[in-house]
């Protein structure tokens, strides 16, 4: 298989890989407003690219154990050394970079749907690579500081985006995600610099954390435990774990497919990944159980994840509720990190794509809603079953997956977390994971059952936003069908049948789950 | 003579030459000649330059006579480091003013701002206390003439520089007087020499630097002293105020460097016999506190009183003086600089001089990146101030939608003043904080910390409402009919092409972060351990 990439080429791949988008990005900067076509043409070549060349490198990372690295030095450290901006493939780098690729090119599909007639989209799609840029250097960063590097560009580039609208809304929002955002980050360097001054230069090591690491865990473990702190409180603000959540909800203002991106793989998803980063690769489990510190990140996990669903209940606003259930879902990858068990590991990694096949698809039908028919809130989406199936239908995979009832992605997830949760000895857990998705049922089902089972509120229009029915006069008590435009529902249908897929192909050779279970067991050798 | 020494002359003479012949000529050919001029120093930059970065010192005994006689150019790392900063800054801003008259104030600011970059460079490569004072003499009083450049209202505050910068470098020159007495000589290196062979000369030594660090600090606006800036800096016309945050500031920066590293002698301290005594040692720690802490207060009080600003130009200055405290916070280390922290703790093994390497790599590195930073913020502040004829941020609401490629360039710069990565400004804040953190230096973190949340906040409250849309309509047209009456003045594809220049200086923010392994190493080169 070595034969579809020659060996000498494979180096370059992930710099590839990186400026693909980044030159995507500029090539659509300077593009006037209204060459549509030129500008979806690129963005979607570099898409597809990216896609390519994710595959290409599967068979000869996953199968062969070939670990492509490109390095530059950046840092100087003392005498002629220096810490190097390094880039290098192992499986769980693919497994996200994955991830960010295949939804980098739906959401571009959607997006360009959704922007149709919007302003400032050069600005928008060009932004929009650049957070894609940063998110593939994130998957790719072989050391702390690369990370740090993408994790902060990742960080500027997002706001534009959440800026998008240019309503002091919008900006209100932005300012306090580059808020919290700024401040996380700046607790992961100072964590990042002391760890290499006390520790060395740390690099991702697949299989149980950096040797360094280990020596400074035995020598001052005070040290060692300020500095996890540090480092997943800091990754924790995007990861959105309580108390450090509330920029979420907030951010919701974005445009829906900045939304979806923003919730399924660039920033929440690098805060997590990044946690799992820093148990499994710098601190290794081990290291990490001996020192004490997954009990407590276990337990504000567990307690995120019920809180996050709490509030979704609480919410009447569609992607209000979305973001909670995010805060909620996305902890269920710290959860199954901070336990020590090769199961619950793999639990954990897996639901990193896992969530973001089905968080995308809540988000793309949200958004389709809400351009559609105008329905922001539950109550608004009575009937709506009727008006627009296949958006609905979506939805509904895209709920059901949430609850984590088989045979969607979801239910994988949950299963695995299940008997990690035993194997690891934490029992209570597993309670956890039930009264989640009691809770889960009870914020998601209603918005099902209000699609297809309420029966649409007459014409007399009391939602506010009941605008776009004007336009289509229809008869008395008959709703009509809407169109749902292609560009839109298309990448919806894709995740929601994708996560029906991953669910049911789950014990396939490089399913997620597979490749989450071969990541899990190099962690514990 | 090789063609590093020839040049090294040339940058010095050159400007001086180009100004006093720019006063000749007229106002549209003065731009021309400028414009040539800072291409031919930046050639002459680069071949000092390569000579550097191969190892080299290049010297120059003028006229053949050797110190203490004669007058030295000398040019190391720092200086090839600084020479570059103002070659390319100077470059770029020289080329905004020339496609931009009116941001240049009027057509005296040719001859002024080529007399400056001849003092700047004087300054760089000096080799003897006299002729950097001579050197920041005429930066002083070109910088002047330039703030006054702007107008009747800028009178008063060029009124209020002169004073400071004539105070300064009186008390620069007695300190001067002092060390000549003390040390018999004004060459740089043979004073250092001599200083730290005879003890009996420390008392005076002490004594002149810290008189001339009191004056190098009043020209540098280190924060109980920075009140003159503001009106200057941001009174000044469009071209002007870059050229003075970005480079006018650090040629102060530069000798209070030279004359704590390379003509104090510190590492005397260590040693019994030639020591400095016991309350000299003292004295001396205490003036490296009361600095490092009014830089710790300048990062944290110029912050907040940045954020307080409803104006853009303003803002941007109290940034300045913001980031003029980073450049002290080092000043505490150098006179400890034990890797204490590190003992027995299984990391990084430190060569013995890392700590003083890494902050000062760090400080020369974040005012590198300020540099091109600020100026790079200034330029594009004072284009949308001739522009939309205010710089007040609420009348600026929306400019973004008119100037995209202007508040792209503002963010890339505020990338670096903020110390994001990748850029100059993360690079020093990582040198720096490494070191502090090797030195147990704690309070450095805590300040970097507050600097870099602080500079966030108000660089994003200057620059976000840029970008806010819901400008009410005929405000907007009313705003196009203002713009239309003033693009009869200037051709809007002059105005597009004036916003390149901040631009470059943006992109060079970024890009520049990819340069820390080469300036440090630059560094070595000369290096006073």
């Amino acid at each position: 298989m070595t034969d579809l990439i020659p060996s000498a080429v494979l180096p370059w791949i992930p710099l590839v890989m990186v400026v693909l988008s980044l030159a995507a990005a500029v090539a659509i900067f300077p593009m006037g407003e209204r060459r549509v076509r030129l500008r979806s043409w690129v963005n979607l070549s570099a898409a597809v690219a990216k896609v390519l060349l994710v595959v290409l490198l599967v068979p000869a990372v996953v199968a062969e154990g070939t670990r492509p690295e490109f390095s530059v030095p950046f840092l100087p450290l003392g005498e002629g050394e220096s810490i190097d901006l390094v880039l290098r493939v192992d499986p769980l780098a693919l497994f996200f970079a994955g991830l960010s690729a295949l939804l980098w090119l739906l959401t571009t599909i959607y997006a360009i749907g959704y922007l149709e007639r919007g302003s400032d989209r050069s600005r928008f799609f060009g932004f929009f690579s650049l957070c894609v840029t940063a998110t593939v250097g994130i998957s790719f960063s072989g050391n702390l500081i690369t990370f740090l590097v993408f994790y902060e560009i990742l960080t500027l580039v997002t706001y534009p985006l959440v800026a998008h609208w240019g309503d002091e809304k919008s900006l209100r929002a932005a300012r306090m995600y580059m808020r919290y955002a700024l401040s996380g980050g700046v607790a992961v360097l100072i964590g990042v610099i002391w760890l290499t001054m006390y520790a060395g230069p740390v690099d991702f090591a697949e299989e149980g954390g950096a040797e360094g690491v280990a020596a400074l865990a035995a020598e001052s473990p005070g040290v060692a435990v300020t500095i996890f702190v540090l480092l997943v409180g800091g990754m924790g603000v995007k990861a959105a774990l309580v108390p450090l959540h509330s920029w979420l909800p907030s951010a919701m203002v974005a445009p829906a497919p900045v939304s979806a991106l923003l919730h399924a793989v660039a920033v929440v998803k690098a805060g997590v990944f990044g946690i799992v980063r820093v148990i499994d690769d710098v601190f290794g489990i081990e290291v990490a159980e001996e020192l004490g510190v997954l009990g407590p990140l276990l337990a504000v996990a567990c307690f995120t994840v019920l809180y996050g669903s709490y509030q979704a209940m609480r919410q009447t606003e569609l992607k209000k509720r979305l973001a909670f259930s995010t805060v909620s879902q996305v902890s269920y990858v710290v959860v199954g990190v901070s336990m020590v068990s090769a199961l619950a590991t793999a639990g954990g990694v897996v639901h990193l794509v896992h969530q973001g096949i089905m968080k995308i698809t809540l988000f793309f039908c949200a958004g389709l809603f809400a351009e559609v028919i105008r329905a922001h809130t539950i109550g608004e989406l009575r009937g709506a079953g009727r008006r627009m199936p296949w958006t609905s239908a979506a939805f509904t995979v895209g709920a059901l997956g949430m609850i984590g009832l088989p045979p969607t992605a979801g239910f994988v997830t949950k299963w695995q977390l299940g008997l990690g949760a035993l194997d690891a000895g934490q029992g209570w857990v597993v309670l956890v994971l039930l009264g989640s998705s009691v809770l889960n049922a009870a914020y998601f089902l209603p918005v099902v059952w209000m699609l297809w089972f309420a029966e649409p509120e007459g014409e007399s229009g009391e939602a506010p936003d009941a605008g776009a029915s004007d336009e289509a006069p229809q008869p008395e008590g008959e709703p009509q069908r809407e169109k749902e435009p292609g560009a839109l529902v298309v990448p919806a249908v894709i995740t929601a049948v994708a996560t029906l897929a991953v669910g049911l192909g789950a014990a396939l050779s490089f399913a997620p789950l597979q490749v989450a279970e071969a990541i899990a067991e190099a962690v514990f050798r | 003579m090789t063609t590093a020494e020839f040049s090294l002359a040339g940058i010095v003479l050159l400007p001086l030459l180009a100004s006093a012949v720019a006063v000749l000529l007229g106002s549209r050919v003065r731009a021309v000649l400028g414009i040539l001029t800072a291409l031919l120093i930046c050639g002459l930059c680069t071949a000092v330059l390569i000579q550097t970065a191969a190892g080299g010192i290049t010297e120059l005994a003028l006229g053949g006579y050797e110190a203490p006689l004669g007058i030295r150019l000398r040019a190391d790392g720092l200086s090839a480091l600084f020479l570059c900063l103002s070659a390319v800054v100077g470059t770029v801003v020289s080329a905004h003013a020339a496609i931009l008259p009116a941001s240049a104030g009027h057509p005296g600011f040719w001859p002024l701002w080529l007399g400056c970059w001849s003092g700047l460079n004087a300054v760089f490569v000096s080799g003897d206390l006299f002729n950097t004072y001579v050197g920041l003499e005429l930066v002083g009083l070109t910088a002047v003439a330039l703030v006054a450049l702007g107008g009747r209202d800028s009178w008063m505050p060029a009124l209020r520089y002169l004073f400071v910068a004539v105070l300064g470098s009186l008390l620069f020159l007695v300190g001067v007087g002092l060390i000549l007495a003390a040390a018999g000589t004004l060459d740089m290196e043979q004073a250092a020499q001599q200083l730290a062979e005879t003890p009996e000369a420390h008392a005076a030594a002490v004594f002149a630097l810290c008189l001339m660090s009191v004056g190098l600090v009043l020209k540098l606006a280190l924060m109980p002293m920075h009140r003159w800036l503001i009106p200057a800096h941001a009174g000044a016309p469009g071209a002007v105020s870059p050229l003075l945050s970005a480079l006018v500031i650090k040629a102060a920066l530069f000798v209070i460097l030279r004359l704590w590293l390379w003509v104090m002698p510190l590492d005397a301290t260590t040693e019994a016999e030639t020591g400095l005594a016991e309350g000299l040692s003292t004295a001396l720690t205490a003036l490296a506190w009361t600095l490092g802490g009014f830089g710790a207060l300048a990062v944290i009080l110029g912050s907040v009183m940045a954020l307080r600003q409803d104006r853009l130009k303003p803002l941007v200055a109290y940034s300045t003086v913001a980031q003029v405290g980073y450049w002290f916070l080092f000043l505490p280390l150098l006179l400890d600089p034990e890797a204490g922290a590190l003992e027995g703790q299984p990391g990084t093994t430190l060569a013995e001089d890392a700590v003083l390497s890494g902050a000062l790599s760090g400080s020369v590195a974040l005012a590198l990146g300020h540099g091109v930073a600020k100026a790079g913020l200034f330029l594009a502040a004072g284009l949308l101030k001739e522009l939309w004829g205010t710089d007040e941020i609420e009348s600026l609401r929306g400019a973004g939608r008119r100037h995209p490629l202007l508040i792209l360039s503002m963010g890339l710069c505020a990338v670096g003043l903020i110390g994001l990565p990748i850029s100059l400004g993360f690079t020093g804040k990582w040198h720096l904080a490494t070191s502090a953190v090797a030195a147990e230096h704690w309070w450095i973190i805590a300040v970097l910390v507050l600097g870099t949340l602080l500079s966030a906040g108000y660089l994003l409250r200057g620059i976000a409402p840029l970008l806010l849309q819901d400008a009410k309509d005929p405000q907007d047209q009313e705003h196009d009919a203002a713009q239309d009456a003033d693009a009869s003045a200037e051709s809007p594809r002059r105005q597009r092409l004036a916003e390149v220049p901040a631009f470059v200086l943006g992109l060079l923010t970024v890009l520049t972060g990819f340069l820390a392994v080469g300036i440090d190493a630059l560094m070595g080169v000369g290096a006073p351990w």
